[in-house]
């Protein structure tokens, strides 16, 4: 069968020493930033993408996803051991993760979620291996027309499923398209927005904005809350949890891993998502459900393997459709664009080496964070100690000179500085950026397939309806906007990304106050 | 402070608070209907049409569009999160202190820019010691130096 073979490729790609030199990289460097609070997986890969331009294409992305799924492990360290997520998906598991490490039963829950992980990521990865195919050379019978309507469905999704208000997610969509106009038209080639100015001609530059909004202005938003390290004395106490509890634990592993890829594969599925969905499918239907919120160990592995499941389905709309689910994909996309690669349903067999090769890295990534978890875990509490106040304004310059090394060009640090104030005001405003760095990245594809639609159709936008698979596309965008503007009459006005975010940071507050390391031993 | 001045104080800042909050609620919003305006005069200046076909304009107005009806829709924020005085301080003092390094960086190289901003940076918005600023900022310099020269080859 063509994707047997094609895996074995893949992992004859992904045992290449230097793709196992940079998997290693991937991984240990994702663990160390889910361990950082503030420093997301979003903001370190916008750092890293000028690093990816000297790499091979395959190897910069097995690199930068196992930065993200390796940002999944390290946030978890932090939310057991001292009731502080590392990550955003990592919120579920304070409540009994954290009950866990007062019982001194920190090792237990830590390695159950590194094994439930592995399984799930393992588990993601089998099943991208098994329906990305098809689902590409579905993909490939798209029309212009429904292209567009997907990459559209893409977006909203992504606002709707987002933590902040979807007329505000849609608002920075529409400045990421707007932003993406700028320069020249790609079909007949006339300057846009370019004010006469050289540097603008050529359009922004992606990998600018993408390390201004996300690098610079995470930087200038965490300048308020500065911690100058954290210290803890929890005791690990066992490093491995029994065999009984690893079979108690074995149903919601299954189930989380099953979740957690549907869930991830939906654009704006991933993130906090899954793990909140698995916390509350065990809390109904777990044996042990009486003990949830009390330091269960299914309440950490079902989320944990959901969480690591769903960041990884999220590959799924980028490796087949060319459609990046999240803003991390984003910044994926783009760093495959300026190497020249276009991700779209050809990319399978225009780049099998890619394809396969990224899916098998994920097989042997999850394997590496097993086997390093868990001696890594004193390491990572000394990490926690680094001052901020420090590495904050580090971290500015080495992306302000970052961003040269790509160009050259001293009008993209500009772009970089700006990028980094319009993101701390964004922050500052409510609004979430990720949005906006999605459109940026889909803006010349939508346009470019809208416009070749209405060329199809003679400039008539009825062949949006007249075709029936863009009718079903339409049909799905009325469901959507009709939702929201029901839940906005009825006054609700929240969608279901805010509920998630809004329950899993009720979560952080279930703690009472006490210092960490205060056991009953 | 005598009391009195503590009243005039409390009166004056209280006064001032409401038209800061409706500021604050309606700022996004108004932003967002202002761009896109402007987005919407330009698309129309670029040409809708041209020959009959789709032209530059046509992708960006509905984009602008979308964007007005969203801010118009969206109404009074509520979780807006105030920037107080301080906030704004340290924020600016951090943006002039890149933008200078951007300046300086375009005409000396890596290692002094760096030197001077972290110092400056460390010393007085970290505010930490003279000594620990200047050697660490020092040593930072000199790394990056050596990074980005040696193993990214920026020219200097």
């Amino acid at each position: 069968m063509d994707s047997i073979q094609g895996l074995i490729g893949g992992f004859v790609i992904a045992l290449d020493p230097m793709n196992m030199l940079f998997v290693l990289i991937g991984v240990v460097v994702g663990m160390v930033i889910g361990v950082l609070p503030g420093l997301g997986p979003t903001a370190t890969i916008a750092l890293l993408l000028p690093l990816t331009f000297g790499l091979e294409p395959t190897t910069a992305i097995i690199m930068l996803a196992g930065i993200y799924y390796g940002s999944m492990y390290g946030g978890t360290i932090t939310s057991v051991l001292l009731a502080l997520p590392g990550e955003a998906s990592s919120v579920i598991t304070v409540i009994d993760g954290h009950k866990m490490a007062k019982n001194g039963r920190a090792g237990a829950a830590l390695g159950i979620a590194a094994i439930g992980s592995a399984i799930g990521g393992v588990a993601a990865a089998i099943g991208l291996a098994i329906f990305a195919p098809p689902l590409a050379e579905l993909a490939l019978k798209l029309g212009p027309p429904e292209f567009t309507l997907v990459a559209v469905i893409g977006l909203m999704l992504a606002a709707y499923l987002g933590t902040k208000s979807f007329a505000k997610s849609i608002a920075a969509a529409g400045i990421g398209l707007l932003l993406a106009t700028i320069g020249q038209d790609p079909i007949t080639g006339s300057t846009r927005f370019a004010f006469g100015s050289v540097d603008l001609i050529g359009g922004l530059s992606f990998a600018a904005i993408a390390m201004g909004l996300f690098g610079v202005g995470e930087i200038l938003f965490g300048l308020q809350n500065r911690e100058a390290g954290v210290t803890t004395t929890t005791r690990i106490g066992r490093a491995l949890p029994t065999r009984r509890e690893f079979k108690d634990s074995l149903p919601a592993i299954g189930r989380g891993s099953g979740l957690g890829f549907l869930l991830g594969v939906l654009p704006g599925g991933g993130g906090m998502v899954p793990p909140l969905a698995s916390y509350a499918l065990e809390k109904r239907i777990s044996k042990n459900r009486a003990n949830f919120g009390k330091g269960a160990i299914e309440g950490v592995a079902g989320p944990e393997t959901a969480n690591n499941a769903g960041s990884q389905a999220a590959f799924v709309p980028l490796l087949t459709l060319g459609i990046p689910a999240n803003g991390v994909l984003a910044l994926m996309f783009g760093a495959l664009l300026i190497q020249g690669v276009t991700p779209g349903p050809q990319l399978i067999e225009q780049h099998p080496g890619i394809f396969w090769g990224v899916i098998a890295s994920m097989f042997i990534g999850n394997i590496i964070l097993l086997i390093l978890n868990i001696p890594l875990i004193g390491v990572f509490i000394k990490i926690l100690k680094i001052p901020f106040d420090l590495l904050g304004p580090i971290a500015a310059l080495v992306t302000l000179i970052g961003v040269y090394t790509i160009n050259n060009n001293p009008f993209d640090m500009v772009v970089v500085l700006v990028s980094g104030v319009v993101g701390y005001f964004m922050r500052k405003g409510g609004f979430e950026a990720a949005p906006l760095i999605l459109a940026f990245v889909l803006g010349v594809i939508i346009e470019r397939s809208l416009r070749q639609s209405l060329l199809l159709s003679s400039g008539n936008f009825e062949i949006f309806a007249t075709r029936p698979g863009s009718a079903v596309l339409v049909g799905i965008i009325v469901l959507i906007l009709g939702s929201v503007i029901v839940q906005g009459i009825r006054g609700r006005n929240k969608t279901p990304g805010m509920l998630v975010s809004e329950v899993a940071h009720s979560a952080e507050d279930f703690e009472p106050d006490e210092t960490p390391g205060e056991s009953t031993k | 402070m005598t009391t009195e001045c503590a009243g005039r104080h409390r009166t004056a800042s209280e006064s001032s608070r409401p038209i800061a909050q409706v500021v604050g609620r309606w700022l996004g919003p108004a932003i967002l209907v202002a761009i896109g305006l402007a987005g919407l005069v330009g698309s129309l200046l670029l040409g809708i049409l041209s020959d009959g076909r789709p032209g530059p304009g046509l992708w960006p107005l509905i984009v602008s569009s979308a964007i007005i009806v969203c801010g118009v829709s969206m109404g009074p924020q509520d979780d807006v999160e105030s920037v107080t005085a301080r906030e704004f301080r340290v924020m600016s003092s951090a943006v002039l202190l890149l933008a200078a390094f951007v300046v300086m960086f375009n005409l000396i190289g890596i290692f002094f820019p760096t030197l001077i901003v972290l110092f400056v940076w460390f010393k007085f918005i970290s505010r930490r010691g003279w000594i620990q600023s200047l050697v660490i900022a020092a040593a930072t310099g000199g790394a990056l130096y050596l990074i980005f020269t040696y193993v990214f080859g920026v020219g200097n």
